[in-house]
């Protein structure tokens, strides 16, 4: 009898802690899931968002995101992180599903993905283009390069890093000025 | 003797006084021509006749490279060649910097074309963003600008652009230029000097007046304009480094007051003489962002702009000579080691037709590169051919006062845009063909069809058709109305600080399985809902399967003492039996 009593109380603990810790799911909701995760030969693609320069540009700051913390003290409204590369993605691709999964707002022109034009990047976190000043808006780097194309334009490649940059200046205040020969070519 | 020397006296007298009232009369018939193109809008600007004769081979190359730009933006938006441009999904870009440029460059060159649909889906469009707090744009101006220019191309008129969201009548001239600031509560400034620019281009395409009491007048946005004329001649959107693109520009509103209007605003009610000292101010900033713009210019024709060269830069240089009656082509300042412009401009042409925004950074023929260079050469059909500026928007030519047309630059026929509109068998045929079973993606057409029925002669003999249009349309605004709350939804419990649980993510994604395949796709983040679903459910079958894991514990825990006890009595039994 100490026998079965022993032997029952295996099995309860065996079943409990099988049953806490695991997920029972289908193989189809298992993939879906867990899409974003980054295992060894996942391809991936560093990606971070800043407005340093608004604070150095406070005074042409619109005056509704001076309060509340729109912009983040550091001026870093993401910190370089990996994200899972898929398949012919595009800087656009990226940011679209970044901002997503990090709950940080955006809002885009020319969503519609096709050769004729390409997507613009009207706000990110709640900073517009001409938000700080007329020639305030986004621009974005892969690889600390600029590369001249509409970002929708632009395929990542495994190890990316890409940058999105607010600038106040058209891009002069953040190295966007070409003749020092920045250009990707 | 002295009756000859009377007579002759006389003679002379009669001849000198008719050498007299000759010339005062030329000078006075020069003042009636003048007046004659304001009162009248059916003589040309200049006065110039267009050619009979067949087309020269420069203007006959010009019409291959604007047929190949049309051809490749068909193909870009998977158009066939025979089908209009306007037409099937290309009309998504009315409103947009994607569309109107074609819209007005090919009105401008008066090209058969569906005017009637893009204006239908311009309208929608504007409808559409005056539901929003912004309306068109928080900070630009020169989305009303350019929007207008666009109605005017297809046979609207941006002072009765549509109905807002209380019925009343939208003014896109208004709101964009003398009502900007008091509606946005920004400048015209905001965004750059862009927004004074192209104010006054507006301004003048159809000679608008402005009302008596407003500060936005025509005086004010010149005299805002030449003061932010940099050092060097030039201009720049904002700041003291110019820009030649944006010189260009500036170049191309005060064009205008130039030429057979110096010195005057010419309205539609009547020519207002501008003050001297700014005309002169006016005269010499010419002169001096001429020079800065020469000396831009390349050996090989083009500019550099931002360290590099780019397809909009000498677009917008073309239009601008051609507004200011200077030819590309032959003045000296404009012409680098032999190379001109033009040439500049046709180096960004592709195989397929369009053109590239860079030769640097991408050969893939880009959207609103070849649009500006469909501008540019209809800008140098307009002046080579006619010497009528780009952005000149009144009749002229033999249509009669009542239709609303474009000439034909090639062929001098006018060609009707919104004048007598037939509902003809074809739009029946059309309409037959809109299956029962509704999706949004026929929003363009049922708008085309019914905008087209409601204002055509012949309305009455379809009132059937008319109804079921009707009927068409609140069906489509139902599906959308749901399509922009579900994404709404998303938008707020998925993305943003709402909350999403089991119940109601489940019921969501239920909400967008009912709609239709296409409509599907209209449905932002589809993709996550379903993951997030999923990850809900999942959760939530483990719970129960804790639940659950527990209750059999306690159940068999439970049976296994009972057992024992059970067990244990029954001996207990047998031992009192023994």
């Amino acid at each position: 009898m100490k026998k079965d009593l022993l032997m029952l109380a295996f099995a309860v603990l065996i079943i409990a802690v099988l049953l806490s810790g695991t997920k029972i799911q289908s193989v189809e909701e298992y993939y879906l899931t867990h899409s974003e995760d980054i295992t060894e030969d996942s391809q991936t693609v560093t990606v971070s968002i800043e407005c340093k320069t608004v604070l150095d540009n406070w005074e042409n700051l619109s005056e509704e995101l001076k309060e509340g913390d729109y912009i983040p003290e550091d001026g870093v409204i993401l910190e370089p992180k990996e994200y899972v590369l898929r398949n012919g993605d595009t800087a656009f691709d990226l940011l679209k599903r970044v901002t997503r999964y990090e709950r940080i707002q955006m809002e885009i022109q020319g969503a519609d993905e096709n050769i004729y034009e390409t997507a613009y990047i009207q706000g990110i976190n709640y900073l517009y283009e001409f938000s700080c000043g007329p020639l305030s808006g986004w621009m974005y780097q892969v690889n600390d390069a600029y590369q001249g194309v509409g970002c929708s334009r632009c395929e990542l490649k495994d190890g990316d890093k890409l940058t999105f940059i607010y600038t106040c200046d058209l891009g002069r205040d953040i190295g966007g000025n070409y003749e020092e020969g920045n250009i990707n070519e | 003797m002295k009756k000859t020397k009377m007579i002759n006296k006389f003679f002379a007298g009669v001849i000198a006084a008719v050498i007299t009232a000759t010339t005062i009369f030329d000078g006075q018939t020069a003042v009636w021509a003048t007046d004659a193109t304001t009162e009248t809008e059916t003589t040309t600007e200049s006065g110039v006749e267009a050619s009979d004769s067949p087309l020269s081979q420069e203007i006959q190359e010009y019409k291959n490279t604007i047929d190949g730009i049309l051809a490749w933006a068909k193909s870009a938006n998977g158009i066939t060649a025979d089908q209009p441009l306007f037409s099937g999904s290309f009309l998504k870009n009315a409103g947009t910097t994607a569309g109107d440029w074609y819209a007005i460059a090919l009105s401008r060159l008066g090209y058969e074309e569906d005017y009637q649909a893009y204006l239908s889906a311009l309208t929608t469009y504007v409808e559409d963003k005056y539901k929003k707090e912004d309306k068109l744009d928080a900070t630009k101006a020169t989305e009303w600008h350019r929007v207008s220019l666009a109605y005017l191309s297809t046979g609207g008129d941006p002072t009765y652009a549509g109905t807002d969201k209380d019925g009343k009548n939208i003014n896109l001239i208004a709101d964009g230029i003398y009502d900007f600031e008091l509606n946005q509560g920004k400048a015209l400034d905001a965004q750059g000097i862009n927004g004074l620019v192209w104010a006054l281009i507006t301004l003048d395409s159809m000679r608008y007046d402005v009302p008596m009491n407003t500060t936005v007048t025509r005086t004010q946005l010149i005299q805002q304009i030449l003061d932010r004329q940099n050092e060097d001649g030039g201009f720049a959107l904002s700041g003291i480094e110019s820009d030649p693109d944006v010189t260009a520009m500036v170049l191309q509103a005060l064009a205008i007051y130039t030429g057979d209007n110096a010195g005057y605003a010419v309205t539609n009610d009547e020519m207002v003489s501008m003050s001297p000292y700014l005309m002169e101010d006016l005269e010499e900033a010419i002169d001096k962002a001429l020079s800065y713009l020469s000396s831009m210019q390349q050996p090989n024709g083009d500019f550099l702009a931002w360290g590099t060269s780019n397809c909009e830069t000498v677009c917008q240089t073309i239009i601008a000579l051609c507004g200011l009656g200077i030819h590309p082509l032959e003045d000296e300042r404009f012409i680098k080691d032999g190379n001109t412009l033009v040439d500049a401009l046709m180096a960004y042409e592709l195989e397929d037709g369009g053109f590239a925004h860079s030769l640097a950074a991408s050969t893939m023929a880009d959207g609103m590169a070849s649009g500006q260079a469909l501008c540019a050469l209809t800008a140098l059909c307009r002046y080579m051919y006619y010497g009528v500026s780009l952005y000149d928007y009144r009749n002229w030519g033999d249509a009669a006062d009542t239709d609303v047309y474009t000439i034909n630059m090639f062929t001098s026929e006018p060609v009707i845009m919104q004048a007598a509109v037939v509902f003809e068998a074809a739009d029946e045929e059309a309409y037959k063909n809109i299956p029962t079973e509704l999706t949004t993606e026929y929003t363009a057409e049922v708008n085309r069809l019914y905008n087209k029925l409601k204002n055509a002669e012949n309305k009455d003999d379809y009132a059937h058709v008319l109804a079921g249009l009707r009927q068409m349309k609140e069906e489509i605004a139902e599906i959308q109305q749901e399509i922009d709350d579900i994404n709404r939804e998303i938008e707020t419990n998925l993305y943003g600080d709402g909350e999403l649980d089991a119940k109601a993510a489940v019921q969501l994604k239920s909400r967008v399985e009912y709609l239709s395949e296409y409509d599907q796709t209209q449905i932002e983040g589809y993709e996550d809902l379903l993951i997030e679903e999923k990850q809900l459910i999942s959760d939530k079958r483990g719970q129960l399967l804790s639940i659950l894991g527990v209750a059999a514990v306690v159940l068999i825990v439970g049976s296994v003492f009972l057992n024992m006890r059970h067990r244990k009595r029954a001996k207990k039994q047998l031992e009192i039996e023994e």
